[in-house]
């Protein structure tokens, strides 16, 4: 017995002495507890969400809505706040004071007039430009969910079955100390269609809008370019969905769809149906009845990208129409003739 | 010894087992609660601080005398939620008016309670009010056109023009009537809001 305690372990029985480990575990929790370190600080990272900013924000929620099963996609916040934007010629806008993502003022004292138009055109076809990707570019299925899960009480879920428009609302943008003249010269819809967008893609901001399917307006919408509207000081960026149920051109057909009839009423105007219900992306005209042209006063209609088809859904397929266009916020009775619930935060 | 040692080994295993679930547990724990305060944030008292701030603004903005339409821009929200007004010496008065007059936004109702659960502004006005103009049956008492001789005739119960002393906070935009005309009436802020229904109305009449 005592001789056998001094007797020479073999390697194994080593290796299992009271409190040691071997190497192979060793390893196995240093790569355990790095592993868990690296997805610890990315869930952090992931779940900070106050880190982001609004527009990362908006992205996030909007991928997670349309990503969600049916049953829970009403559960997503759709957390998109107005973006405010004050193009001052002098003092800042002081609508905006005190309020949520209002962005550095754009100052234009001291630029020439044509700078300043510029400048204006720029703002608002960047803006129409970034609501139209934030929002999946019309192709996702943001405000529909099951009428059936547990949260179907809550209106906009009502406003999808009934076919009524559901909007959010990406920006405003009011202008300050800005003469008429220069005002009166904006034209978006021009600088939209000549303008490249600044991604060194050599594509216009139509291209980039309507997915290079769109290259210049036909001569029907030109002409309809010197129709002249009101002015305002303030426009509002729209993005607006409505659900048409299974066809498009089924809901063209539905007199009742007051609401939708003017993405279809003008765009069929302008482009052949074909293309309009093909699915692709189409820019279509001012709005139908009169409201909200913009800043572009007395030049034009105001402009709008629009996408009919069907709308990624995960649980079903769905059909639905997307547009982004520019409203003039001060017209409440428009704006509420075409968007019946707004998501988001103001 | 060996046996100890098989021991030994157990215990070693499990505990590296523990940790590791401790761990994994930890981190499914951080990743709902995380998950579900995400999802059920109340985005409704967010929504409603901000459209008050806004209005807030644009009253502190105002110049003496004015007559503004302004565009309220709501929300889709679970709760209603109502803009009121509490003048001085009304009863029932949320806590956070004080003893000035003020403006209160309110989650489910136009009580007390109700605007509890919001949030109030005072103004250094003499009165404030706030109303939605609607035109409704009036109940309690029979209308009558007097004869010549002073006898009353019935026409019945009169449609008249009646007011909430409140406005509902829309689900997309609705149109807001600001008057403040302090030369004249020193008592005077009026948020008025004139529903489609109410302007159609109007116009039959």
């Amino acid at each position: 017995m005592r001789q056998n305690r001094y007797k020479p372990l073999p390697l194994h029985n080593k290796m299992y002495k009271k409190g040691e480990l071997t190497s192979s575990q060793i390893i196995t929790i240093v790569l355990l507890l790095f592993g868990f370190g690296i997805l610890l600080i990315f869930l952090l990272v992931i779940l900070d969400i106050d880190s982001y900013n609004a527009d990362e924000i908006c992205k996030l929620s909007v991928i997670a809505r349309a990503t969600a099963p049916d049953i829970a996609q009403r559960a997503i916040p759709l957390k998109c706040t107005t973006q405010k934007i004050c193009i001052t010629g002098g003092d800042d806008c002081q609508e905006y004071k005190g309020l949520k993502n209002v962005a550095d003022p754009v100052e234009v004292k001291g630029m020439t007039e044509q700078d300043i138009r510029t400048e204006i055109e720029k703002t608002i076809a960047d803006e129409m430009y970034d609501c139209w990707s934030a929002m999946g570019e019309g192709k996702l299925d943001l405000f529909g969910g099951s009428t059936s899960s547990p949260l179907a009480g809550i209106p906009v879920i009502e406003a999808f079955g009934k076919k009524q428009t559901v909007c959010t609302v990406c920006a405003r943008i009011k202008v300050n100390n800005i003469s008429e003249s220069t005002l009166q010269s904006i034209d978006v819809n021009d600088y939209l269609a000549t303008t490249p967008f600044p991604d060194n893609s050599g594509e216009t901001y139509i291209q980039k809008l309507t997915d290079n399917s769109v290259r210049s307006y036909p001569r029907e919408f030109r002409e309809n370019f010197s129709l002249a509207d009101k002015g305002t000081d303030e426009i509002a960026i729209l993005f607006l969905q409505i659900n048409t149920g299974d066809n498009p051109m089924k809901a063209f057909g539905e007199t009742g769809l007051k609401s939708a009839s003017f993405i279809f009423g003008t765009g069929a105007s302008v482009f052949p149906g074909s293309l309009l219900l093909s699915g692709k992306v189409a820019i279509v005209g001012g709005v139908v009845g009169g409201s909200a042209a913009f800043l572009q006063t007395y030049r034009s209609q105001n402009l709008a990208a629009a996408y009919c088809g069907e709308v990624q859904s995960v649980d079903e397929a769905r059909h639905g129409c997307s547009l982004v266009t520019t409203f003039d916020y001060h017209n409440a009775r428009a704006l509420k003739e075409y968007c019946s619930v707004i998501e988001g935060q103001p | 010894m060996n046996r100890r040692g098989e021991d030994d080994e157990k215990l070693l295993a499990n505990t590296t087992g523990i940790i590791l679930a401790v761990i994994i547990l930890l981190l499914l724990i951080v990743g709902l609660y995380e998950g579900i305060k995400t999802a059920t944030s109340d985005n409704e008292f967010e929504n409603a601080h901000e459209v008050f701030t806004a209005l807030d603004t644009t009253l502190n903005a105002l110049n003496d005398k004015v007559s503004i339409n302004y565009t309220l821009q709501g929300y889709a929200s679970r709760s209603d939620w109502y803009l009121t007004a509490w003048n001085q010496g009304v009863p029932g008065r949320p806590d956070q008016c004080f003893l000035e007059n003020c403006i209160c936004i309110c989650r489910g109702g136009t009580d007390k309670s109700a605007c509890e659960k919001g949030e109030c502004k005072t103004y250094d006005i003499d009165a404030i009010s706030v109303t939605t103009p609607y035109w409704g049956y009036e109940t309690t008492e029979r209308e009558c056109d007097l004869d010549p001789y002073g006898n009353c005739i019935d026409i019945g119960f009169g449609k008249q023009e009646k007011r909430y002393n409140h406005i509902l906070i829309p689900q997309s935009f609705d149109l807001i009537q600001i008057e403040k005309d302090l030369e004249s009436d020193p008592s005077s802020l009026k948020i008025t809001l004139f529903t489609d229904k109410y302007l159609n109305k109007q116009i039959e009449e």
